[in-house]
């Protein structure tokens, strides 16, 4: 089956005078047709703008510099802007994380729907009121009716969530990028919102890109997990699996932190030191500095991405499956 | 809609009522001038009116009622502040109420012209400029704005006086109307607007100046909000985003600095009014100090603020019908 998302070798840096300032360096990653997979890692690792990147949305300081994106097997990276507005929003839509600030204060929330739906030429603007409260009700939005005559501002955090939710399925696509979803929102409103995600996934059949902080949810939701560090995949593989025997040192790292994985809502405590700055680590493992594990090798040569068993693993001395 | 526009007029209403206090503070400033400086009204008005025997002199205080208490005489000056009685000039020998309001009209049709110019170019120049961020119509437009705001407004008018009607004969250098040409309809609308042309744009120069380089910088900042890649990341335009999106957003800090630039705006009416003889309330301002006109003068000043005022919740008005976050309340 042809994967709905093929990221290959990712680079993206910032702009500026360090040419080695990657942000997103070497990165593969592919979701399958209605699968859901959880991206994770500790803040600053490069999540969001892995995201982006899929619908060529970066922000001006950050330059996609190589690698090959497939959406539906085409190519993002080369796309010429017509073609790449099309794809976005139909093949694949973004969730972000802030749902105060993501949705237009001087809009109501059905004019922000209806004109996507008008831009992919999804409705008329006869029917477009109508299509706008059906969706608000896919998203059990209460009141659907007032609430698309409302304005961002008057919505609760979790109702915007769930507004932009509305939006981004509004022109069902094939594969949906949330992008921490949950971590704005009160802790019972994260529960409502990840479940309604998951329901949706079951009901329209789309793929999920969860990126997450939360491993509790991992656990729950996702088919299978990538763990990033400084730009890169550092490990790969089907969630029960990884989640039980972790074997790269950081993703083992990341679980000692948790009291107990199975316990929904654990939550990822970072492990002692930082994320490297982008460019600041050129030889060598990215995690070499913070690894209980590093050897004279980690530091000099970077650990090429090895498949066994169904796991990707990018480390010299992974730990032994169990 | 009704119930909009019933929250609008109680919003107009009650701010009108929230500035009461604001002008009576002006009015009693003014009244503590008249009557804090050395000598009286009586004196004043003497001097202007050329005559100074004893008699005379009590006969106009009788008739001023400058012989009663101080609080007395608050008390009728704000009554006929109420029934805008704001004296009379003796150096234009009518009643100053008249005076202002026979001016009132140029002064704003040129205000508003200014206005309006200083706010549409700023849109039109600033958009592109941010549209066109580090490439060379803005860096045109950056270095245009730097200019207009550093030229010395008197000399701007002087040089298009020179330029415009001295040189090229385009455009009348000096009133509001031909003179005897008796031109109604129409013809007297395009006489009026060929007449207006030099003064607002000199007026609006440097508000222009300001709104342009306000409105780039504006653009680029709310053009990287999270809401804007929202836009994109529904597969919208460029031009789309840039309109529908960020233009809206980023005109609101335009709307602030309208209210706030409104008074520098005034000032500069008696600049502009003078060098183009234009006949409105700046250049009765000029002659009402140069002739120590203190009625007139003090009547210009309740004016303005009356003017700035009005001005000031007009911007809240507009400013609360762009965003819906802020309630007419
Ligand atoms: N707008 C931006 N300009 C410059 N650098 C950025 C910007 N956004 C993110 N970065 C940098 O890119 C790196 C990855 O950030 P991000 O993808 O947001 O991480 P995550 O989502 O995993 O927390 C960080 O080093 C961050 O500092
Ligand atoms: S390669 Fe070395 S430093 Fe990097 S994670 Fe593996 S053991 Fe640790
Ligand atoms: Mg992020």
């Amino acid at each position: 089956m042809n994967p709905v998302l093929s990221i290959s070798d990712l680079r993206a840096r910032l702009r500026g005078p360090d040419p080695h300032a990657f942000v997103i360096d070497g990165l593969s990653l592919q979701v399958g047709r209605g699968e859901v997979v959880a991206l994770v890692g500790e803040s600053g690792s490069g999540k969001t703008m892995t995201a982006y990147s899929v619908l060529r949305l970066l922000p001006s300081a950050i330059q996609l510099v190589g690698g090959e994106i497939l959406l539906g097997g085409q190519d993002v990276v080369g796309m010429e802007a017509r073609q790449l507005r099309e794809v976005r929003g139909t093949l694949a839509s973004i969730i972000f994380q802030e749902p105060m600030t993501s949705l237009n204060p001087l809009m109501t929330i059905e004019r922000q729907i209806a004109e996507m739906l008008l831009t992919h030429g999804k409705t008329t603007r006869q029917t477009a009121p109508a299509r706008v409260i059906e969706l608000l009700e896919l998203v059990r939005m209460p009141d659907a009716r007032t609430r698309a005559r409302q304005y961002p501002h008057s919505l609760s955090g979790g109702l915007r969530q769930r507004a932009m939710i509305a939006l981004a399925l509004a022109c069902e696509p094939q594969i949906l990028i949330a992008d921490e979803p949950t971590t704005a929102l009160d802790v019972t409103i994260q529960q409502q919102v990840m479940k309604l995600l998951l329901d949706l996934r079951d009901q329209l059949g789309m793929a999920i890109l969860l990126i997450t902080h939360d491993l509790g949810v991992v656990a729950e939701v996702a088919d299978r997990v990538a763990v990033m560090y400084a730009g890169r995949i550092v490990e790969e593989g089907p969630v029960v699996d990884l989640l039980e025997a972790p074997r790269h040192p950081y993703t083992a790292g990341l679980l000692a932190c948790l009291p107990d994985v199975a316990e929904a809502g654990g939550r990822l405590v970072e492990i002692p030191g930082l994320p490297p700055k982008p460019g600041s680590i050129r030889e060598g493992c990215r995690f070499a500095p913070r690894c209980p594990s590093a050897t004279d090798l980690c530091t000099r040569v970077s650990p090429e991405t090895r498949i066994e068993a169904g796991r990707a693993i990018a480390c010299h001395h992974p730990r032994m499956p169990a | 809609m009704n119930r909009n526009a019933y929250d609008l007029i109680r919003f107009v209403l009650r701010r009108l009522l929230q500035s009461l206090p604001v002008l009576l503070g002006i009015a009693t400033i003014n009244f503590l001038f008249v009557n804090l400086a050395p000598g009286d009204a009586a004196d004043v008005l003497a001097g202007e009116a050329g005559a100074a025997s004893p008699e005379f002199m009590a006969a106009l205080r009788e008739r001023y009622g400058l012989d009663e208490p101080l609080h007395v005489q608050f008390l009728v000056y704000m009554g006929k502040l109420l029934t805008f009685d704001l004296g009379y000039s003796f150096r234009f020998s009518r009643p100053v109420t008249e005076l202002l309001l026979g001016n009132l009209g140029p002064t704003l049709l040129l205000m508003t012209t200014a206005i309006l110019f200083a706010c549409s170019m700023g849109v039109f120049l600033g958009v592109l400029a941010a549209r066109c961020v580090n490439r060379w119509p803005d860096y045109l437009i950056s270095v245009g704005a730097l200019i207009a705001y550093a030229t010395p407004v008197f000399w701007l008018g002087l040089m298009m006086i020179v330029l415009f009607s001295v040189k090229l004969g385009w455009l009348p250098s000096s009133g509001m109307q031909s003179i005897g040409a008796g031109y109604t309809g129409w013809r007297k609308v395009l006489d009026v607007a060929q007449h207006l042309i030099m003064p607002a744009t000199v007026l609006g120069m440097y508000l222009t100046a300001f709104q342009v380089r306000l409105m780039r910088a504006s653009m680029l900042e709310i053009g990287e909000q999270d809401f804007v890649t929202t836009a994109r990341s529904k597969g919208l335009s460029e031009q789309a985003i840039a309109y529908r999106h960020v233009l809206r957003n980023a005109i609101l800090p335009m709307v602030t600095m309208v209210g706030l630039q409104v008074s520098a705006i005034l000032g500069g009416s008696v600049l502009i009014e003078t060098v183009f003889a234009w006949p409105g309330l700046g250049r009765l301002a000029y002659n009402a100090v140069f002739q120590r006109d203190l009625n007139l003068l003090l009547g210009l000043l309740f004016l303005c603020s009356i003017m700035v005022v009005v001005t000031n919740i007009l911007t809240e008005v507009v400013y609360r019908l762009i965003d819906p976050r802020i309630p007419l309340k």
